[in-house]
């Protein structure tokens, strides 16, 4: 055995010499790389601005840089700086380049999920009018993500043609997929409010629509916040589903006209807590302190959340604040505690008022 | 010719800014994040500054307020990707002379930098 030590001592310290030798060697690799892209990239950004500063489309573009992700970054960073003349002329250097074929070539299926992901984020900044069509083909692509990136590319480019596409496509997808989806709809602004308000019109008489995909379009028009979506809302808030009325409840709340208060105050007295909740939320938004003494109604209610949130929004409202010091001497323990809690938060509460709780916190 | 002072974390942003300030006749001394940029005002003298509000190490107005307390005043024009009215109200309050939105035409902002500085 004693022989063999001095072996085993040599064997272990030469593993561990050539472990250390391989780390640094990693960290020396890792570290060239990383100055190697620093300096592509300078490369690219001092390239591009000197075309654009000077104004001169080169002849041709070496044809590795299309393929580079760090041009790639090199030419968006530029796209999103600069407008006017500036903004054209790279455009132009984007055809010039032929950047967006070859991104086009790596969205494709063969390549692996990773690689098209980046493409395909690359090609949605970079994305002018001719690319609408490609971009709609990508709605029906097998993966969700690209399917997400085109529906925000379609967006970005206004294409308000595609909104009924993707509204149809929440149909068809999982439940997170429509949420993410549905993200999407605001970037195609107050244009998208027509055929968004067309396409639930349409769903309601379908037997497929499903309440999530309606509910979002309604959150949608109410993150638009244009009038001409509030007929949309004020149907979808005196529909027979609950989901489309809670999102309508929201919406109308950001459109603020009198038909919606109107509404929202009839809501108030929904069988469904969550429509109660909403709406007495909702009319926050309208800061219209007439409302005051019917929101006050609402600290009885008997759930906890909606008279949570009319004393959130008694809180906002003017004249909300007296009413919610009315209500501390209200004999509903749980309409006082609402009151007594929100003046509380607001550092409004009368001396000589215990913020305890008297029922909640038993 | 003034000496302007550009600070801005990305580098497209500073390349173009300082090729047309520099093609203007002007000297440009560029930096890429607030704190240099704190700096350069204080060692260098400096007549006009373009700062990005959302820098490493220090806001925009964070380094103009930094800059008022030991007491220098130059014009500074804010660039921000922002679009929201109480920051453009906050940067006006803090001391800024101008408030430039991003995507920046670039001719625009270096004929607005000539005006102020025709009327320093």
């Amino acid at each position: 055995m004693d022989e063999l030590l001095p072996v085993i001592t040599l064997l272990m310290a030469t593993a561990t010499l050539i472990a250390g030798l391989t780390l640094v060697a990693v960290k020396l690799a890792h570290r060239i790389i990383l100055v190697g892209r620093g300096v592509r990239s300078a490369i690219y950004i001092a390239a591009l601005g000197e075309m654009i500063a000077t104004k001169l489309l080169p002849s041709h573009m070496p044809r590795q840089w299309a393929r580079d992700r760090l041009f790639h970054q090199a030419i968006i960073d530029y796209r999103r700086l600069l407008s006017g003349d500036d903004g054209e002329f790279v455009d132009e250097l984007i055809k010039r380049s032929k950047v967006l074929p070859s991104l086009r070539r790596r969205i494709q299926p063969p390549w692996l999920n990773a690689i098209r992901l980046r493409a395909i984020g690359s090609y949605v900044a970079l994305a002018s009018q001719q690319e609408i069509p490609y971009l709609r083909s990508l709605l029906t692509d097998r993966n969700e993500f690209v399917r997400f990136h085109a529906a925000h590319g379609l967006g970005r480019l206004g294409d308000v043609a595609s909104v009924p596409l993707i509204l149809d496509l929440c149909v068809r997808v999982r439940a997170w997929e429509v949420a993410k989806l549905a993200d999407s709809l605001p970037l195609f602004g107050r244009e998208a409010v027509y055929p968004i308000c067309r396409w639930i019109d349409l769903a309601w008489q379908s037997p497929n629509s499903t309440e999530q995909a309606v509910a979002e379009a309604a959150r949608t028009l109410g993150l638009i916040g244009d009038l001409d979506a509030e007929m949309t809302l004020l149907e979808l808030l005196e529909s027979d589903r609950r989901e489309w009325r809670i999102a309508a409840a929201s919406a109308l709340g950001r459109i603020g006209s009198d038909s919606s208060r109107f509404a929202l105050l009839r809501a108030l007295r929904d069988e469904s807590w969550e429509v109660r909740a909403r709406s007495v939320r909702a009319l926050a938004y309208l800061a219209d302190g007439s409302v005051a003494p019917i929101v006050s109604g609402l600290l009885s209610d008997s759930q906890w959340w909606v008279r949570q949130n009319a004393a959130e929004t008694l809180g906002e409202l003017p004249g909300g604040v007296v009413e919610l010091t009315k209500a501390l001497e209200s004999e509903d323990h749980f309409a006082a505690d609402a009151a007594r809690n929100q003046l509380a938060e607001l550092r409004l509460l009368p001396a000589g008022v215990s913020p305890r709780l008297s029922v909640e916190t038993q | 010719m003034a000496r302007i002072l550009v600070a801005d974390d990305a580098a497209p942003v500073r390349v173009l800014l300082v090729r047309h300030l520099q093609a203007a006749g002007h000297e440009v001394v560029d930096v890429g994040d607030g704190p240099a940029a704190f700096e350069a005002g204080l060692n260098r003298e400096i007549d006009l500054a373009v700062l990005d509000q959302i820098m490493p190490g220090m806001l925009g107005t964070e380094v103009i307020a930094a800059w008022q307390k030991q007491g220098i005043e130059f014009p500074v024009f804010l660039l921000t990707a922002i679009d929201d009215v109480d920051t453009v109200v906050h940067s006006f309050e803090m001391g800024a002379a101008d408030y430039v939105r991003k995507p920046v035409n670039m001719a625009e902002l270096t004929a607005r930098i000539n005006g102020r500085l025709r009327f320093k």
